[in-house]
């Protein structure tokens, strides 16, 4: 699969999913959808951060959080967390029958981190299975 | 100081960064790899997004490190940070890619620190298949950014490539550390701080 | 032999005087069967010096160095002589000397001539030209583009044969038309018949416009290094640390200085390396040493150690 061969529907149902998250937790001033190898999907940023650099750093840190998992053995590595002064950052796989997206959220950092790993969960959950239904799609049209 | 001893393997993807590093490493190289999304840039199934990690044992009992970088421009983040320190880095050109020659150029422009003091060689394969750009083509785009490293041809799945690159590069390092000394200046290496 | 006298002089160092007074006998004795007069001068001075091979090796001595061996059951062997010494070892000895002279006076004429014709050729991007040798063979120039082609069937394994003494006198070089047959030839970079050129050159020292104390820079890496001489790689990577004349560079590579030559000569002509500017020999590396803010992470005595511990893991013999 190439990410420039995505269908625009598709992308269009995972835009939904990004800007339903921003607009629903309060503290959220982010959300990226990226391909797990560092292209950008779909973002919103209401900061000045760059979202095509931000997908491929999204992508790295997922890759580095889970092979640090695997590497000192406490299994599959289920987000990563980047906690800053001004704010944090949570990083994870989309679940889907094939691993090819991740998904970041950027918040205040007054921002619940319950919450925040709650939303971003579910949406994380929501874009793998219209990932999932897509993949199916294809499959039986091809 | 750490006294971390690496050594660094850069360059575009597909071109063969992990698997030098697995040629040499006395371990199982430690990979991030995803899923390649984009086979327009390069046909293979999986692409590396974070880095590689390989290691040697020296006879002192030190490790020297061999990290590989992703080749990505995009990831280009991540190449000041594993070159932080460095010995060196080998840069690993790919002959089939469209415009080598301006690959050549994005990672000299990265690693330029280290390439003025002497501490990179460009190691180009698949020339056998595709002769275009020449070696003398490479040398003249270097002499162009005035930059003077070391470019040959190199097979990265040879082990005796890879050790020859190498070879060469320490050759380098200490030729330049040997005028150092007697320019009393700093040590040529390890010349990419972590905010350069 | 000394151009302007045709004698050749000869000296001793670190030997006997008793050693001294029976060679000097004997060269006299046999003088009249040398192929020019032969005159003893202080050893400073000599054109050949014999000296022990069990002494400090000579300082200040410019001259070409004989060494005498006491070991009545050695061979004859080159450069050097047995004690007591041989009628015919020494006549041997004087001929050979003589011989290369001669070809390094004649030889080396032609050799020169042809390095600068072809230098100033290319230097001007002129017409295309042949250099043609005895047999027909021959090389089409084509100067504009800094590219040759073969005249007869490629290949690229006679290259280092091109400029050897027996062929060099056969050489023509002349203008070439292009033939309808022969425009569409492989044409490839001129390099590595430069690269030749300049190797085979060593034997008459440096190019001609190039003086012995003239600093080198490397202006682009000399990626036909790997056709010779033997120690080019490290005397690529010794220059490219930084300009340096030929016999500092054959110390700093740890190499002969008759290889450095080679090594200079070949990437000159190919435009590897060029005359450095005076200004420029320590300027450009601190450039280099400003731009990274960390020192490094290795301790800078450490280096020599590393290193070689470095290429024991990876077998690489240093």
């Amino acid at each position: 699969m190439s990410v420039r061969t995505l269908p625009l529907e598709l992308i269009a149902d995972l835009d939904n999913e990004v800007r339903g998250l921003h607009a629903r937790v309060s503290g959220v001033i982010g959300c990226v959808l990226a391909t797990t190898d560092g292209r950008q999907v779909s973002a919103v940023v209401d900061n000045e951060a760059d979202p095509q650099r931000v997908s491929a750093m999204v992508g790295s840190i997922v890759a580095l959080g889970e092979t640090i998992g695997r590497e000192v053995m406490i299994g599959r590595t289920q987000f990563v967390a980047v906690s800053a002064v001004g704010g944090m950052i949570l990083l994870q796989r989309v679940p889907a029958q094939r691993d090819l997206l991740v998904v970041g959220t950027l918040a205040r950092h007054n921002t619940n981190l319950g919450i925040l790993l709650h939303e971003t969960g579910i949406t994380a959950v929501a874009a793998g299975k219209i990932l999932d239904e897509w993949l199916g799609r294809d499959r039986q049209s091809a | 100081m750490s006294g971390e001893l690496k050594l660094l393997f850069a360059g575009a993807m597909g071109a063969g960064k992990t698997t030098a590093i697995r040629a040499i490493s006395e371990i199982a190289p430690i990979t991030t790899e995803a899923t390649n999304g984009d086979f327009t840039e390069c046909d293979k199934e999986e692409t590396t997004v974070a880095m590689d990690y390989g290691e040697i044992t020296l006879p002192t009992g030190e490790k020297l490190r061999l990290y590989g970088t992703p080749g990505q421009a995009r990831f280009g983040f991540m190449w000041p940070i594993l070159a932080a320190g460095a010995l060196g880095v080998v840069i690993l050109i790919d002959n089939s890619r469209p415009d080598p020659l301006a690959d050549l150029e994005l990672y000299i422009d990265a690693f330029r620190a280290l390439a003025d003091a002497g501490a990179v060689i460009v190691g180009v394969g698949h020339m056998e298949s595709c002769p275009r750009p020449s070696l003398e083509a490479y040398a003249e785009r270097l002499a162009a950014l005035d930059v003077v490293v070391p470019v040959m041809p190199a097979d990265a799945r040879r082990h005796s490539d890879v050790v020859g690159m190498l070879e060469i590069l320490l050759q380098q390092i200490e030729a330049t550390w040997a005028y150092d000394e007697v320019m009393g200046g700093v040590s040529a290496c390890g010349l990419m701080g972590a905010n350069s | 032999m000394d151009p302007t006298k045709g004698v050749v002089t000869y000296g001793f160092h670190g030997m006997a005087d008793s050693e001294n007074v029976l060679l000097q006998s004997m060269i006299e004795r046999i003088s009249r069967r040398l192929p020019a007069p032969v005159a003893r001068v202080p050893a400073r001075d000599a054109q050949l010096v014999f000296f022990d091979d069990a002494a400090p090796r000579p300082d200040g001595i410019t001259g070409r160095l004989v060494r005498v061996v006491r070991d009545m059951d050695a061979q004859r062997f080159s450069g050097g002589l047995r004690m007591p010494p041989h009628v015919t070892d020494l006549l041997d000895i004087f001929a050979e000397f003589v011989e290369q002279e001669t070809y390094a006076e004649t030889g080396c004429g032609v050799m020169k001539s042809l390095v600068r014709s072809l230098h100033d050729l290319f230097q001007a991007g002129g017409a295309p030209h042949a250099l043609v040798d005895g047999d027909g063979a021959g090389l089409i120039l084509y100067p504009a583009d800094r590219q040759f082609s073969w005249s007869g069937p490629d290949d690229e394994r006679l290259l280092p044969e091109w400029f050897q003494s027996h062929r060099l006198r056969g050489l023509d070089l002349r203008p070439w038309a292009a033939s309808t047959n022969q425009q569409h030839r492989k044409r490839r970079g001129i390099e590595p018949v430069f690269w030749h050129m300049g190797l085979a050159h060593a034997r008459c020292g440096l190019l001609p416009w190039v003086g012995r104390d003239d600093a080198l820079k490397m202006r682009a890496w000399p990626y036909l290094a790997g056709q010779g001489p033997a120690g080019a790689i490290r005397l690529a990577t010794a220059l490219r640390a930084r300009p340096q004349n030929v016999a500092a560079l054959a110390d700093a590579a740890r190499v002969p200085e008759a290889e450095a030559v080679a090594f200079a000569n070949a990437a000159l002509l190919c435009g590897f390396v060029v005359p450095a500017i005076p200004t420029e020999t320590y300027a450009e590396r601190g450039e280099a040493n400003t731009r990274g803010a960390d020192p490094g992470p290795v301790d800078a005595t450490r280096w020599p150690r590393l290193l070689g511990a470095i290429r024991s893991a990876l077998g690489i013999s240093a």
